[in-house]
């Protein structure tokens, strides 16, 4: 089971306010070992004393590289989007998310909880609000390790590790169309 | 002298009852009918029974 993640964050002040679905390209581009924009390993993380990419830059090189927020109003990326990048970067990626009055969600609970137990950390698109964060903020975090009745999530400052009904809550973005309801991309 | 970075994610919150195009959105996007049963991803491959060291333990380590 993971139990540190080294996870890259959208950081910029008033440049990095839609950018979190590049983030989470980033970071599981580089658990797998992708490097696809040859980004240099110029930060180390003190947790683990490895290095890693900057992440402006890792952040800027997928949005040039056409996996930037395709939102409308540039609102954030949607799951489709992220599993179109990790799929160029060679990954094998898919993206899931619920139907008709949340039609599917216990089978796309159960398969985010085998992925992140099969170490494979998982993109979730989240609404902060139900996480004790700002209402109506939609962030794609990571979840990584799910243990002990919560869902440890990277790149998720406002609440690391929430108790899993306050997640399922998160993850279920009951405002949003479509698509973006249990949304995850795994990989 | 620099700033120490404010390593915390800045996603800006919507705030849907002050965005009239919010509105416009979600009539256009596609609400879920009863026929829609949403996406599922496929199996988990159970074959990375350790978790990967991702990064670098070399700073000079040559770009792929």
């Amino acid at each position: 089971m993971i139990s540190y993640l080294h996870c890259y964050v959208n950081d910029r002040a008033g440049v990095d306010w839609n950018t979190c679905g590049s983030a989470a390209i980033a970071t599981i581009s580089d658990y797998w070992g992708r490097n696809p924009y040859g980004l240099p390993r110029v930060e180390r993380d003190a947790t683990n004393g490895r290095w890693y990419w900057d992440d402006g830059q890792a952040i800027d090189a997928i949005v040039n590289g056409g996996y930037g927020p395709d939102v409308v109003f540039g609102w954030g990326t949607t799951g489709g989007r992220i599993r179109d990048a990790l799929r160029n970067y060679g990954l094998n990626a898919s993206v899931g998310y619920s139907g008709f009055f949340s039609w599917g969600w216990q089978n796309l609970w159960n398969s985010l909880q085998s992925y992140v137990n099969w170490n494979r950390p998982v993109p979730v698109m989240i609404d902060l609000g139900a996480i004790g964060g700002p209402w109506w903020g939609v962030h794609w975090a990571i979840a990584y390790r799910i243990e002990g009745g919560r869902v440890y999530l990277g790149n998720c400052p406002w609440n690391p590790s929430p108790p899993v009904n306050d997640f399922l809550n998160a993850w279920h973005c009951w405002f949003l169309p479509y698509g973006f309801n249990h949304c995850a991309v795994y990989a | 002298m620099p700033q120490p970075r404010d390593k915390r994610a800045k996603t800006r919150p919507m705030p849907l009852d002050q965005l009239p195009d919010y509105t416009e959105w979600a009539k256009k996007a596609k609400m879920p009918s009863p026929d829609d049963h949403g996406e599922m991803p496929p199996p988990a491959p159970e074959d990375q029974k350790e978790p990967r060291e991702h990064g670098s333990r070399d700073k000079q380590e040559r770009p792929a």
